[in-house]
């Protein structure tokens, strides 16, 4: 059963300044499945689409054409949205709260009940770390510490679905590693994981499948067949499917 | 219902955690000043300035403070994109703009409710006795507090420039205390088109009319119960239509 069907999918931006439309190109044409249970990776260059396409998994941009579902459902739908975790790629959280208070908004709004929502709230502190740091404000944060708080705040309500917008971007080998782990964890007790990367080695190490988008486009599926036990393969996929931007030239300095 | 008791209380702690009761200090401040200016004054001509004063600086500060907080409430939380993570929760939109609203003009309630209590204290100390009158000053200014936030609220997603949606907000509420002179030059103009347009903005402009207790203030008389409900229906009504019109703005946006 798949958990989320994207079908045909475009989504254009279209920017108005004094009279002048500008039109960018999100996704196109994008067709893609996740079955239940699934580790899935996203991989693409700064600009392919991936956070596009997560947004328009989880609805928050509307698509041109095409249709997007999640647990069998057309979204946005609340009842679905309340059985997923998202991590956005930065920790969007109001720094006005202390990190307890942040989760615990964010258990009651994804339907925590207020009977359990104490309990719920302490456990992940616990899970992520930031038990002892909770009381504190998050703009008093480090960044490592507002990704786990974000973090926390994804799994407070023990979703079906996680959806991890460039988990690993900007965080330390350890805190890598940890990730790494929490996505087995996950994938251990039946979760779907969807999660966007640019970071070819750490997608290879916990994904089942890998999509790999270029200019909004899938321009590849692989299978674990193709990369598994062959260092280095899925570095070559990656590089011969991919294309800058033309926007974007190469760095050229040479040694 | 439970989506939208959190997101007030958040917003409260925003505010409160903001500084947003310096506000109530400045008006201690104000009326300190007051009091030294007027105590080489007769007795009675100190209570009627300090409680004209008082009451006037009351609304302006609260006035104020809602056209600020209420311009930057949304637009720093799609700069800092803090939006994106609460509505990729089980939140509807409108439970969103609501709560936000609710909470910043429960504040800002506070706030005047905070500056009543310091101003009727000192009103006291000049021997002046509580009358039902101040009570009903007070609630017209809430009402105008109210009709002006949820203004200030709808321009901000209207036009997304902080300067721009803060000059608009105050043009219309400097505009809202002459409603009966536009009516007649409305009813004087004779080019169809300038008719049009005066009724138009007549219409979008709040009548502070319906608040204006100074007949009842010089007589003094207690307002008919009409006067009250046509206060409550009024900024019930204006509220309303801002917060609907706030709410198909806000739907239309993609974060």
């Amino acid at each position: 059963m798949n958990t989320i069907t994207l079908q045909g999918v475009t989504k254009r931006y279209r920017r108005a300044h004094l009279g002048r439309v500008r039109e960018t190109l999100g996704v196109s044409s994008l067709s893609l499945e996740v079955k239940a249970g699934e580790v899935f990776g996203l991989l693409g260059l700064n600009g392919s689409g991936k956070t596009t396409t997560i947004k328009l998994i989880l609805g928050l941009h509307a698509p041109n054409a095409g249709t997007v579902e999640v647990l069998g459902k057309p979204m946005p739908d609340l009842d679905v949205l309340g059985k997923i975790g998202y991590l956005p790629e930065g920790a969007y959280i109001n720094r006005y709260l202390s990190g307890r208070e942040a989760v615990a908004l964010f258990a009651t709004l994804s339907g925590v009940p207020p009977a359990r929502r104490g309990r719920a709230v302490d456990e992940v502190l616990e899970k992520v770390g930031m038990a002892r740091a909770a009381s504190r404000r998050i703009s008093e944060y480090s960044k490592g510490m507002l990704q786990r708080i974000s973090l926390a705040q994804a799994l407070v309500h023990d979703p079906e679905i996680l959806i991890l917008d460039e988990p690993i971007t900007g965080l330390d080998p350890l805190a890598m590693r940890e990730v790494r782990a929490l996505i087995l964890w996950l994938k251990g007790r039946g979760k779907t994981v969807f999660f966007s990367s640019h970071d070819i080695s750490e997608v290879e190490k916990v994904s089942d499948r890998i999509g790999i988008l270029a200019g909004g486009r899938l321009a590849r599926l692989v299978e674990p067949s193709e990369w598994r036990g062959r260092e280095g393969r899925l570095e070559e996929i990656f590089a011969s499917t991919v294309t800058r931007s033309e926007d974007i030239g190469p760095i050229r300095f040479q040694p | 219902m439970k989506a939208i008791s959190a997101i007030i209380g958040y917003t409260l702690k925003q505010h409160l955690r903001h500084r947003m009761y310096l506000t109530v200090g400045l008006f201690g401040l104000v009326l300190l000043g007051g009091s030294l200016v007027v105590s080489s004054l007769a007795a009675e001509e100190q209570v009627r300035m300090l409680l004209d004063l008082g009451l006037a600086g009351t609304e302006l500060l609260a006035l104020l403070a809602i056209v600020f907080v209420m311009v930057n409430l949304i637009l720093e939380e799609i700069d800092s994109r803090s939006i994106t993570l609460i509505l990729a929760h089980p939140v509807r939109r409108s439970e969103y703009i609501l709560g936000r609203f609710l909470g910043t003009f429960l504040s800002i309630a506070m706030g005047m409710a905070a500056m009543a209590v310091l101003h009727v204290g000192v009103l006291m100390l000049a021997g002046w006795s509580p009358r039902w009158i101040y009570a009903i000053a007070w609630a017209s200014s809430l009402g105008k507090v109210a009709v002006v936030g949820s203004l200030a609220l709808l321009l901000s997603l209207f036009s997304t420039s902080a300067a721009s949606s803060m000059t608009f907000t105050i043009f219309f509420w400097i505009l809202g205390h002459f409603s009966e002179e536009l009516r007649f030059l409305g009813e004087k103009a004779g080019n169809g088109l300038v008719k049009a347009l005066i009724w138009m903005i007549g219409e979008i402009t709040p009548n502070f009319s319906y608040y204006n207790i100074r007949d009842f203030w010089a007589a003094p008389l207690q307002p008919p119960p009409a006067w009250f409900g046509w206060m409550a229906a009024y900024t019930l009504a204006y509220v309303g239509v801002c917060l609907f019109l706030s709410n198909f703005l806000f739907s239309q946006k993609e974060f």
